[in-house]
């Protein structure tokens, strides 16, 4: 796994310069004149909307990089977005801070610190990935669960003991501990508490 | 008034009174009165007219009365003075009767004394008729041809002869007509007895006529009309009345008109003109009642009027007082009282000199006078006044004659207007307005500076990451000498742009020339400084030479804003400290071919590690500071070849800053 670095900017020679920059540390990159022409790429499908990191420039022309932001969240957009700001937009960064973008790098920057902090990113992104793929996994594995399995599993997670369980449901305790059996093999874990906490992190909501 | 000016004959004397207390009268209740006096005019007037008809219908009464009594007088005496007559007519008769008796012609011896016989034509006819001779056929002539007369006449004649014998008195009939046509007669016998034998009767015809013309007094004739009236007639007119006449057997009434009017023209001519009196007067409280309800509608107006001046009079906050020629207040407005804190009374009792009034502004009525003739001061004066808790009040001041109608001048009126207020408002304007000033060169200037740092981060930015690329690339040897060449080019092309940007902004800077031309410095800082809108409590002391000071080159504007900085900064930092008064003073100081324009405050001073760095750009310590103030001003005085000091200000124990200019 080795995430694209986009970078978004509309002045030339800062774009070419970062993908210099990072070019020289290893960083896959490629370069977009604008916010718009890169909507236009996730849009079209022109890049995946798969594990990588965003470089936007605060101010740019027509479209800002808050704009741009604004629009990539919609699509959803999971993966770590970083901001270049110069002075005086440090607030607006912030602000796209706590609206979910992963970071913000102030110019004039330190290089080699802002060739770290896109790495942390990629490994944020990695990660963000690995774990998508564990969720769907698991909703898959959850989704494939008998019915039988599902009541089974809902009686668990309330904490009920086999024997409990059994006389809510009016079947053996021995089919329960079948069911049990199943249920673990399936969504491929060792406990009941390891089961109570991958359903707690990964068993709600959809993929994204 | 009057026990105002009575401390001041001459002004009395010469002065027509003016009431001020008009101001506050009450006009209500003078026209309450007036129409209580017109009601009670009406009722008596009503009274007057009453006793008037009254007195109509009673002299009506009473001269109908009066008419009455003066008929019957009149009957009474006519019958009186007729019978008076008839009695000694009778007299003459008995003793011609007894002569007649005793032999001899009566006629031919006739009593020739008294009224009866003075007339020869009164007693037409007279005869002795003796005893025995009763029966008509025996009477004598004269009888026979009087009784032949009518066919009642003997019957009339013998009743009459009957009743002297009968009642032994005389008798009288009639009247009778005569024999000489119309005129009519009385007839009267007289008895004669003798030792109660009756012997004979005296026979006697008087004509009416003759009769009343003889016997009656010629002043009753004068105005009255007599005549024998018919058995049928009852009361005639008005003007005429019946009068019986007692005589016994005669039915004999009289008929009496009044000739001519015989109404007493007196008391109608009193009456006439006692009513000709009343309609005067009538006709004068009617054009009084007239005149009373114009004055009460004009009243009325003028009422509202006064109601509508009396109010606002109230209203205003405008102080207003009135003096008179000889400088008298005579009167001063609620308003003013407030103003001042003494009310109107005390101050208008009060003697001397007003105790509103600081005494070095000279003297207050001289200066009121002589600005209300001042054509130039119509915009007011602006005047301090003493408050009785002891604070000053700024007010604007204007006054004008108090002129009569006639233009004669009898008074002065001045208003005072509280401007301290407005002062004060004035004052903290100007300081928001420095304020929004400030902080819209402080958001200009964030603007710029943004822009500035944009404009030099994009090439600088850009120009570092070719650098650390290039750096990292050499570091591990991944990079050959060919490659290396195009990307130092384009480096150095972005070195060339950001040190364009640079050169834009210096343009920029210097686009403003100065120019310098000789400055009066003394008369120059004593305005910038008095220009400066200072805060609440902050005093603001000048120092300066007395003339116009040194003089020197200099750009006047520049120089100013570079004061006006630091004063303003001074002023902000004065109160900092705690220490009252809070002071800022402005002094000019001689230094070795320099002149100083230093400015002290008594705030906190400056800390000494910020010493170094107080005049440098974005160095505020101030809250919502720039920190540009400072960095000007020492680039003004740059400007001028001429430099900035900071220390601690030995007295006031604050900052002192010392603008150092040099005289040539």
């Amino acid at each position: 796994m080795n995430p694209t670095v986009h970078i978004v900017d509309d002045d030339t020679d800062f774009r070419e310069g970062l993908a210099w920059l990072l070019d020289s540390r290893g960083l896959p990159t490629r370069s977009w004149t604008g916010g718009d022409t890169f909507l236009q790429a996730v849009r079209s499908g022109e890049v995946p909307n798969a594990c990588c990191v965003v470089l936007l420039d605060i101010r740019m022309e027509p479209l800002s990089g808050l704009a741009t932001f604004e629009q990539l969240k919609a699509f959803p957009w999971p993966w770590p977005v970083l901001f270049l700001t110069g002075h005086g937009d440090v607030s607006m960064a912030v602000a796209a801070v706590k609206n979910g973008a992963w970071d913000f790098l102030e110019k004039p920057f330190q290089n080699n610190l802002l060739v770290d902090k896109v790495e942390a990113a990629r490994q944020a992104a990695v990660t963000l990935h690995t774990e998508s793929q564990d969720r769907l996994r698991f909703q898959q594995a959850l989704a494939a669960l008998s019915a039988r399995e599902r009541e089974v599993l809902t009686e668990l997670l309330a904490g009920h003991y086999n024997k409990n369980i059994a006389d809510h449901l009016g079947i053996t305790q021995r089919t329960v501990e079948f069911h049990r059996a199943n249920i673990f093999e399936k969504l491929q874990v060792q406990s009941a508490v390891e089961l109570a906490h991958r359903m707690g992190r990964l068993g709600s909501g959809s993929g994204g | 008034m009057l026990a105002m000016l009575a401390g001041n004959p001459a002004a009395m004397a010469t002065e027509p009174t003016l009431d001020f207390h008009a101001l506050d009268l009450d006009t209500r209740q003078a026209s309450a009165l007036t129409r209580r006096a017109v009601a009670w005019l009406g009722a008596l007037l009503l009274l007057v007219a009453a006793s008037a008809v009254a007195m109509v219908l009673f002299l009506r009464s009473e001269e109908a009365r009066e008419e009455d009594r003066r008929r019957t007088a009149d009957a009474e005496w006519l019958d009186q003075t007729l019978r008076f007559h008839f009695r000694r007519l009778e007299g003459d008769l008995g003793v011609l009767a007894l002569q007649a008796r005793q032999g001899g012609n009566p006629t031919s011896a006739p009593p020739r004394t008294g009224p009866w016989w003075q007339d020869a034509g009164l007693v037409t006819a007279h005869g002795w008729l003796p005893a025995g001779q009763a029966d008509p056929e025996l009477w004598p002539a004269f009888l026979r041809k009087a009784a032949a007369r009518e066919p009642g006449n003997a019957a009339a004649l013998a009743t009459m002869l009957d009743t002297t014998r009968g009642l032994q008195r005389a008798a009288y009939a009639g009247p009778l007509a005569a024999a000489d046509g119309q005129a009519q007669q009385l007839w009267l016998a007289v008895p004669l007895f003798e030792q109660g034998r009756f012997v004979g009767d005296y026979v006697a015809a008087v004509p009416v006529d003759r009769l009343l013309a003889a016997m009656i007094p010629a002043w009753f004739l004068q105005d009255h009309r007599l005549g024998t009236a018919p058995d049928t007639a009852t009361a005639p007119s008005k003007t005429g009345f019946l009068a019986p006449v007692n005589l016994p057997g005669a039915q004999w009434r009289l008929r009496v008109e009044a000739l001519g009017d015989q109404a007493p023209l007196a008391p109608r001519a009193f009456f006439a003109v006692a009513l000709l009196c009343l309609t005067g007067m009538l006709l004068t409280l009617v054009a009084l009642w007239r005149d009373i309800q114009r004055r009460q509608r004009a009243e009325a107006r003028l009422q509202t009027q006064l109601a509508l001046r009396t109010a606002m009079e109230r209203s205003v906050a405008l102080g207003l007082r009135a003096w008179d020629q000889a400088g008298h207040l005579l009167y001063a407005n609620p308003a003013f009282g407030r103003l001042v804190g003494w009310t109107p009374q005390e101050l208008v009792a009060h003697t001397g000199a007003p105790p509103y009034w600081p005494s070095e502004q000279g003297d207050e009525f001289e200066q009121m006078r002589s600005q209300a003739g001042d054509a130039a001061a119509q915009a007011g004066t602006e005047l301090q006044l003493h408050h009785r808790d002891g604070h000053r009040l700024d007010v604007l001041v204007h006054s004008a004659p108090l002129a009569l109608a006639s233009g004669e001048v009898v008074g002065w009126v001045g208003s005072a207007l509280d401007i301290t207020e407005r002062h004060r408002i004035e004052r903290l304007a100007a300081r928001q307005q420095e304020l929004l000033e400030a902080s819209g060169r402080l958001v200009a200037m964030g603007e710029v500076a943004s822009t500035l740092a944009h404009e030099l981060n994009q090439p600088l930015g850009a120009l570092s990451s070719f650098a650390t690329g290039l750096l990292n690339r050499v570091r591990e040897q991944r990079i050959t000498l060919d490659e290396i060449v195009p990307v130092v080019e384009r480096m150095e092309r972005m070195a060339e742009k950001a040190g364009r940007v640079i050169q834009r902004v210096n343009a920029f800077a210097r686009r403003q020339d100065m120019t310098r031309l000789p400055l009066a410095l003394r008369p120059f800082v004593a305005r910038v400084a008095a220009g400066v809108p200072l805060p609440e409590g902050v005093a603001l002391e000048l120092q300066l030479p007395p003339g116009d000071g040194p003089t020197m080159p200099a750009d006047a504007l520049l120089l100013e804003n570079a004061l006006h900085n630091l004063v303003l900064n001074a002023s902000e930092w004065a109160p900092r400290s705690g220490r009252t008064p809070a002071r800022v003073r402005v002094e000019l100081v001689n230094g070795e071919g320099m002149v100083g324009v230093r400015v002290a405050d008594s705030g906190p001073g400056v800390p000494p590690e910020q010493l170094g760095t107080i005049f440098d750009a974005f160095a505020s310590h101030k809250p919502g500071g720039m920190g540009m103030g400072l960095a000007i001003c020492r680039s003004i005085a740059e400007a001028h070849h001429g430099r900035i000091e900071v220390e601690r200000c030995a007295d006031l124990h604050g900052a002192q800053f010392t603008l150092w200019l040099p005289t040539t």
